[in-house]
């Protein structure tokens, strides 16, 4: 009983996300050599990741000058957290759920806006300039996306009648989120750039601003943040698979499987948009948020309320 | 056993994370390492500081509607069953703020002050 | 010390890199390191372990580049291509370090592999620091945890002084100005560029030039068509490459490393281009201009870094043309003519507009080049128009770093990088290139 109902969820939801970590690390950078038409043999090995793992750890991490030490240690730690307890909620077949919470859905709303204080917490602990403003224009960002989230979720949470993931999972038998409310998912991707602040979302760590939060991380602690960035992604591509493509439901394969396949879907399609998209500039950004993407999401929002009358 | 869950597993993964990276980090950083990056500049102040936050109005907008998605979970469960009124009313409810958003926009709010 | 797995597994990743680039070193190599399997630059020093030195450091900027040395996690190691280590003066007092000096460009991708092969193996040390392990602020504080001094700006409780008031230019709030120089190593920048700026948020309220880029060197065809005749369809796909190069840093700037290296790839053996090669070149340009304007490379830069007529005059080149004049040094060429040259321009001076033009001319220089070399049309003139700016017997691309002064303050750091990227800010050496 203890072993089925308190080990293994929590067994499943970290080996999942360290997993998982390694997959998107390998995905990542094998379509990007593959972008770069590199070469085959050595942009698809698969023991790439642990090449850079071992890279990683053979590396001296750096500790810039009077840091906030505690909280250089805890932001990636709290971040992996919240990855983590994002992925708890989701449902991995009808009777597996790590945590099965009615209101699972207001969970992962927190996890966003808790993602937002670690990440500034990680660019401001290092008392580093460039760190600081990746951070700074990170809150911009999140404070941006969050709602757009929120409405996209709640879109979601009507026909379920409910804000427990398995219920939404349910709903979605006859026919899947995707489909039934076709602007939820395009918005929902966006919101999940903007949580591991990936391609064009990229702020915290953009390339002018030579990596910004990640400019002073070398080694372990630089890998502890990658790790937990990944492991967000993660938790990002099961939640979206969960509330748009109908999660574990699927025929033939058993759920688990089904769940793991669309989200590696998702992961991919994030994966080609950091590829392919140029980071924006921030301060356009919050005006494409909030006068764009906003009213779209009250837009999905009725669209889905009216649908769920019919 | 879902809130035992809920609990343990944030609280373990922080657990490892900071467990892992207290193995695995070889960190004495001597001064001339320790300096924060510039692109081989000179710092003459440290980076703490009361920074100017640009985004400000926006921040302060973005809590109207924070309070408002307090009404909307419970909304969204009763909503069916409630019917076209919940619609109606949540309608009216999301025309008013785009009104403020429209006007917001208008004020210059989602620019970088 | 036996080698631990970790140490095994790493000698097998991609070597992380950062490159410094120094004088008289057009970033050929850095381009040509893009392009290498198994090695990746990277954007900070923090995440190399091999520092790559590039051209000959002139001594003023010494001091940063040991700065920069320092700030690699050990193990690390310093290779120079093309110049002489400037190191000795600094670590005379301190055990040398050694000095490996890679003497082609060709070398280079082996050399770094097997250096960090060294490094990780423990068959090579890893270099000690250059400068003296010393606080950057010496100061006792009074207080429990030192934190503090007298009333409330004293004391240096974080290492260095604190930040100064300063009126802000968008709204005119009395905050904390960040002052820091960057360059002349920053990534993001041209190489050689220092300044020292100020910020509020991340917009510029200064900035001042502390040195100006390292000149690039013009590649040597542009210089003798001054004197000799030359083929005009070399000095097009010469035009081409450094265009082509160009863009491929604003890409990277923009985050689409993937078509900024297909953009090298592009460029990089150009000068050996056959006549049929060209008809090809023409078609890959289109489908790279057409990805980008789906992704929307060029609608990213409207209404950023706009520049005003005097400015673009000052600046001339494509940055004139994207500005709407119609100043090109070819159209005043009897052989230009004769292929029907005619110049191209854009309407606004943004960055939308010059990385238009430069695609347009890219386009155009492709297909003049195609004309001119399948005509075999010859040309001396004294005034030349180079991807950089006009070039005469007596004058040179000029530096414009200063203009910078007046034209970054009021932008957001992102803007102020990508018009930065868009300008041809070095000015140029006479002297023939890399090559």
């Amino acid at each position: 009983m203890i072993l089925n109902e308190l080990l293994l969820p929590i067994f499943v939801v970290l080996i999942t996300l360290i997993l998982g970590a390694g997959v998107v690390d390998y995905l990542h950078h094998a379509t990007s050599a593959l972008g770069k038409q590199m070469s085959l043999r050595r942009s698809l090995n698969p023991l790439a990741p642990l090449y850079r793992l071992g890279l990683a750890l053979s590396q001296q991490s750096v500790i810039t000058e009077h840091p906030d030490r505690l909280n250089l240690r805890l932001a990636p730690a709290l971040y992996f957290a919240l990855a983590a307890l994002g992925l708890a909620v989701v449902p991995w077949s009808a009777d597996f759920i790590p945590a099965d919470l009615v209101t699972g859905m207001v969970l992962w709303g927190a996890v966003e806006v808790l993602a937002t204080v670690v990440i500034f917490l990680c660019g401001w602990s290092a008392n580093a300039h460039l760190p600081l403003l990746g951070a700074y224009r990170y809150v911009s960002l999140g404070l941006s996306y969050m709602l757009v989230s929120m409405f996209v979720l709640i879109g979601v949470a009507l026909p379920a009648e409910s804000l427990q993931l398995s219920a939404v999972v349910e709903s979605q038998r006859e026919i899947w989120n995707v489909l039934r409310q076709p602007m939820g998912l395009p918005l929902f991707l966006i919101v999940g750039l903007g949580l591991t602040f990936w391609g064009p979302l990229d702020f915290a760590s953009s390339p002018d601003l030579d990596r910004g939060i990640s400019a002073d991380q070398s080694g372990a602690s630089r890998l502890v943040w990658q790790l937990a960035r990944y492991a967000m992604l993660v938790a990002f591509s099961f939640m979206a698979a969960t509330v748009f493509l109908g999660g574990w439901l699927g025929p033939w394969l058993p759920g688990p499987l089904w769940l793991v396949l669309k989200a590696t879907l998702v992961l991919l399609i994030l994966l080609w948009m950091g590829h392919n998209l140029p980071v924006m500039t921030p301060d356009k950004f919050i005006s494409v948020a909030w006068v764009l993407l906003l009213p779209l999401s009250f837009v999905d929002l009725i669209w889905a309320g009216a649908l769920a009358l019919w | 056993m879902d809130l035992a869950n809920l609990l343990l597993i944030p609280l373990i993964a922080a657990v490892l994370i900071l467990a892992l990276e207290k193995c695995l980090r070889r960190n004495h950083s001597s001064y001339p390492q320790a300096r924060p990056y510039s692109g081989g500049g000179d710092l003459s102040s440290h980076a703490w500081c009361r920074f100017h936050v640009r985004y400000y109005p926006m921040a302060l907008l973005l809590i109207a509607f924070e309070m408002e998605m307090m009404f909307m979970y419970p909304w969204a469960v009763v909503y069916v069953a409630e019917g076209i009124k919940a619609l109606m009313e949540m309608g009216m409810f999301l025309t008013i703020l785009a009104l403020g958003i429209v006007y917001a926009w208008r004020e210059g709010v989602f620019r970088w002050q | 010390m036996a080698v631990s797995l970790w140490q095994r597994l790493a000698a097998r990743a991609s070597v992380p890199v950062f490159v410094a680039s120094g004088k008289d070193e057009p970033d050929e190599i850095q381009d040509m390191l893009w392009q290498t399997g198994r090695i990746k630059l990277v954007f900070t020093p923090r995440h190399a372990s091999l520092l790559v030195v590039t051209g000959q450091i002139p001594v003023e900027q010494s001091q940063s580049l040991a700065i920069i040395h320092d700030q690699l996690p050990h193990p690390r190691a310093t290779l120079w291509c093309g110049g002489q280590p400037c190191f000795e003066f600094i670590a005379a007092k301190r055990a040398p370090s050694p000095q490996t000096l890679v003497a082609s460009a060709e070398d280079l991708p082996q050399r770094i592999k097997e250096t960090q092969k060294q490094l990780l193996s423990g068959k090579r040390q890893s270099e000690p620091d250059l400068n003296p392990d010393r606080p950057p602020a010496p100061w006792q504080g009074k207080g429990d945890h030192g934190q503090g001094g007298e009333g409330m700006m004293g004391g240096k409780p974080y290492g260095r002084p604190m930040a100064m008031m300063e009126a802000d230019l968008r709204d005119g709030l009395m905050l904390d100005a960040l002052e820091f120089s960057v360059g002349p190593f920053y990534h993001g920048l041209p190489a050689g560029l220092m300044a020292s700026v100020s910020l509020q948020g991340d917009v510029i309220l200064k900035w001042q030039v502390e040195s100006p880029p390292f000149p690039t060197a013009l590649p040597s065809v542009f210089v003798r068509a001054l004197h000799q005749d030359t083929p005009l369809a070399d000095l097009e796909i010469w035009r081409v490459r450094v265009h082509l190069q160009r863009l491929a840093r604003m890409m990277a700037l923009d985050g689409l490393d993937c078509a900024a290296v297909r953009t090298l790839r592009l460029a990089g053996p150009l000068p050996c281009i056959t006549q049929a090669g060209l008809g090809a070149l023409q078609k890959q340009v289109g489908s790279l201009e057409k990805h980008l304007r789906k992704r929307g490379f060029f609608a990213l830069g409207a209404g950023i870094g706009e520049l005003d007529a005097q400015q673009a005059n000052l600046m001339g080149g494509y940055v004139g043309r994207a500005c709407g004049m119609q100043e090109d040094a070819r159209s005043t060429s009897k052989p230009y003519q004769a292929l029907g040259f005619t110049v191209s321009c854009q309407d606004k001076g943004d960055v939308q507009s010059r990385r238009l033009q430069l695609f347009a001319e890219v386009h155009q220089a492709i297909a003049l080049a195609a004309k001119a070399g399948r005509e075999e049309v010859m040309l001396t003139h004294e005034e030349i128009e180079t991807p950089v700016g006009r070039l005469t017997k007596r004058q040179a691309p000029k530096d414009h770093s200063e203009m910078l002064q007046s034209l970054l303050p009021g932008m957001e750091w992102r803007e102020a990088l990508m018009t930065l990227a868009s300008l041809p800010v070095a000015g140029a050496t006479r002297e023939g290139g890399w090559q």
